[in-house]
């Protein structure tokens, strides 16, 4: 089985973040890239199906600059059989679509029968490549896949829905199957391996191997622009203004408190059963039970 | 203005409502009208709601392969929608459906899209402005789509407030042709499985019930796992009850556990300090159980009860299971059987 997962260079969004206010990227300097955490699920995925199907062949793709190499030996150190790494000066500044785009063209050129993707990407955050890769390739796709099973050229997924519901599918190969986080536990690179993708020739594709036109990719082919980037505003509920008919003990104790609303709810003493009533009563009239 | 809606089969979701609102507001400045859109099975009866809360028409698709989400069927659908009507710009909720369903529309129109949005705005030559976050929260960026139409957002849900429904309002039905063979659906739905409440992690629960110090034991900890089996949810605790061992790590609420906004919150024995509260502040309602009447839980919650929760919830878990027993219906009956595989269960009765 030939497996092709997409990876991303991503920011590693733990440090703190060097934002120009009004700037529509941030400051490079200081910023530590590692492989995108959710794109580290699905080569697990793909690794998975190999230790499954041992004549597996696991391709890792990823569209970046030059200096998302190490991404890619990260890639070859997990266990990718081959790397890929998709890069021109034209690409720059492309959008989820146009991303897709390049992926897809490169994807077109090899043997596939499922293209793993991770759920979103640490920086953009955006979680459309997935679904717009899937579109453009004209494949059969799910997302937030939460498990995955191949067997007799299908495979049999759950989807992950709010509320604690599931979807089982399924869905014919080859196809594209977008995974969520949590789906399986990454594993760690064996000493040897990761030694050898030091070393590792990283191939390169550019535009015209890809068979795209310059006005196709990067800002030129991209419909949607940043304008800016800003720390993000708090949500304010309204000015706290302590209330003054209080001790100023009372008054402090709010204020460090967050002067967090009170919630004018009912008090209830009593007798255990007579509490217990009242709360059954409660929940059912909210229609809890 | 377009209005992509999300709903239950036999209910519309708040996030469309919020949609209505929000759409209403930016096509009045605009000069443009609002128009949902509703695809499924048998869904005529929402049409109403929708136009009173805003939607001038509504486009309604309907046909059995439409029931549940597929996306094979939404996206051509839509896609062949817009095409055709050339709306400027349309908005969707950041849903199961709305995440998975938009990029693909996207693709296919070759427009752009900003999704999990916080805010949308107009700009003042009239471009729609997208507010979303960015770098796992830290960050906010606006993000504009000046030539490709429609202007496409997703919207998470709570990101806006739901206006008030208009009852003299009523929208104009324009019914959409399916024309989709049920040989183009590559993907087969098998079954949709409902995660038990116990199992479910602390973020997706719509019920929680959590323990604190207050709690006492481990043995005392079974009262709550009794209780939130009876009511439906899932367990949480606050830090001391998990430093304690009363409860695994994954379920603990707080600063340094999970952020949880549950339609109702059990507080029981937890005295409601900062580090606890910050965790679970927004949850709808919230019922707290302490024998401290200072306790500070109880300045956020909406049912304060004072008293000892060895006391009160036995009492209470005792008169859930007489309900269960009583109204008798197939899922009280699954709840009961399965109140013995819960530790200290069978102590209490």
């Amino acid at each position: 089985m030939n497996v092709v997962v997409c990876v991303a260079r991503g920011v590693d969004t733990s440090d703190p973040l060097p934002i120009r206010p009004g700037q529509a990227a941030l400051e490079e300097e200081g910023l530590r890239h590692i492989l995108n955490p959710a794109d580290e699920y699905a080569l697990e995925e793909g690794l998975r199906l190999k230790d499954r199907f041992p004549d597996s062949d696991v391709t890792a793709i990823s569209m970046g600059p030059p200096e998302s190499e190490p991404v890619l030996r990260r890639c070859l150190a997990l266990g990718a059989d081959k790397v890929l790494l998709l890069w021109d000066e034209a690409f720059r500044a492309s959008d989820t679509l146009t991303t897709a785009r390049i992926l897809a063209a490169a994807i077109r050129q090899v043997e596939f029968d499922v293209v793993l993707c991770g759920k979103r990407a640490s920086d953009g955050d955006t979680g459309q490549v997935g679904a717009q890769l899937a579109e453009l390739l004209g494949l059969p796709a799910v997302t937030s896949v939460l498990q995955l099973e191949v067997k007799g050229g299908e495979t049999l997924v759950h989807r992950r829905l709010e509320r604690g519901r599931r979807e089982v599918l399924r869905c014919p190969l080859p196809a594209l199957l977008a995974v969520d986080e949590g789906i399986n536990r990454p594993r760690y690179p064996k000493l040897r391996v990761l030694l050898r993708s030091l070393e590792a020739e990283i191939p390169r594709r550019g535009l015209a191997d890809l068979g795209l036109r310059a006005d196709q990719v990067g800002e030129a082919g991209s419909c949607a622009q940043v304008v800016n980037l800003s720390p993000p505003k708090p949500i304010t509920k309204g000015l706290f203004i302590p209330d003054s008919s209080l001790s100023p003990e009372e008054r402090w104790e709010q204020i460090v408190s967050g002067g967090m609303e009170e919630r004018h709810g009912d008090v209830i003493q009593g007798p255990p059963d007579a509490v217990a009533e009242r709360l059954l009563q409660f929940l059912t009239e909210n229609n809890f039970v | 203005m377009w209005v992509i809606v999300d709903h239950s089969g036999d209910e519309v979701e708040d996030v469309t409502l919020e949609l209505l609102g929000q759409a209403r507001d930016l096509a009045d400045r605009l000069g443009l009208p609002v128009a949902a859109v509703l695809l499924g099975d048998d869904i005529g009866g929402l049409v109403p709601l929708l136009g009173q809360c805003g939607a001038d028409t509504v486009y309604l698709a309907e046909s059995p392969l439409l029931g549940a989400y597929n996306p094979d069927a939404y996206t051509p659908l839509l896609t062949d929608l817009v095409r055709r009507q050339q709306p400027s710009i349309v908005l969707w909720g950041a849903t199961d459906q709305g995440r998975d369903l938009a990029p693909r529309v996207a693709a296919r129109l070759s427009t752009g899209l900003a999704s999990n949005c916080t805010r949308v705005d107009l700009s003042e030559d009239g471009l729609l402005v997208m507010t979303r976050p960015v770098y796992g929260g830290k960050a906010s960026c606006n993000v504009v789509c000046p030539q490709a139409r429609p202007q496409m957002a997703t919207l998470q849900p709570g990101a806006v407030p739901a206006r008030r429904p208009d009852p003299d309002r009523q929208a104009q039905v324009i019914a959409v042709d399916v024309n989709i063979s049920a040989q183009s659906l590559r993907l087969r739905l098998e079954e949709v499985i409902k995660i038990p409440p116990s199992d479910l992690d602390v973020t997706e629960a719509e019920v929680i019930v959590a323990g604190g110090r207050g709690v006492g034991s481990k043995e005392g900890f079974h009262l709550i796992e009794q209780l939130a089996h009876l009511v439906g949810a899932a367990v949480a605790a606050s830090r001391p009850a998990v430093d304690a061992g009363w409860a695994p790590y994954k379920r603990q609420v707080g600063l340094s556990g999970k952020t949880v906004a549950p339609r109702l919150y059990i507080a029981c024995g937890i005295s409601g300090v900062n580090h606890h509260v910050v965790g679970m502040r927004d949850s709808r309602a919230v019922v707290a159980i302490d024998q401290d009447a200072q306790a500070p839980i109880f300045q956020i919650a909406d049912l304060k009860i004072v008293g000892d929760l060895h006391e009160v919830l036995p009492s209470l878990i005792e008169r859930l299971r007489r309900l269960r027993q009583e109204r008798g219906t197939a899922e009280d009956e699954e709840v009961l059987r399965t109140l013995a595989n819960v530790p200290g269960a069978r102590q209490v009765s």
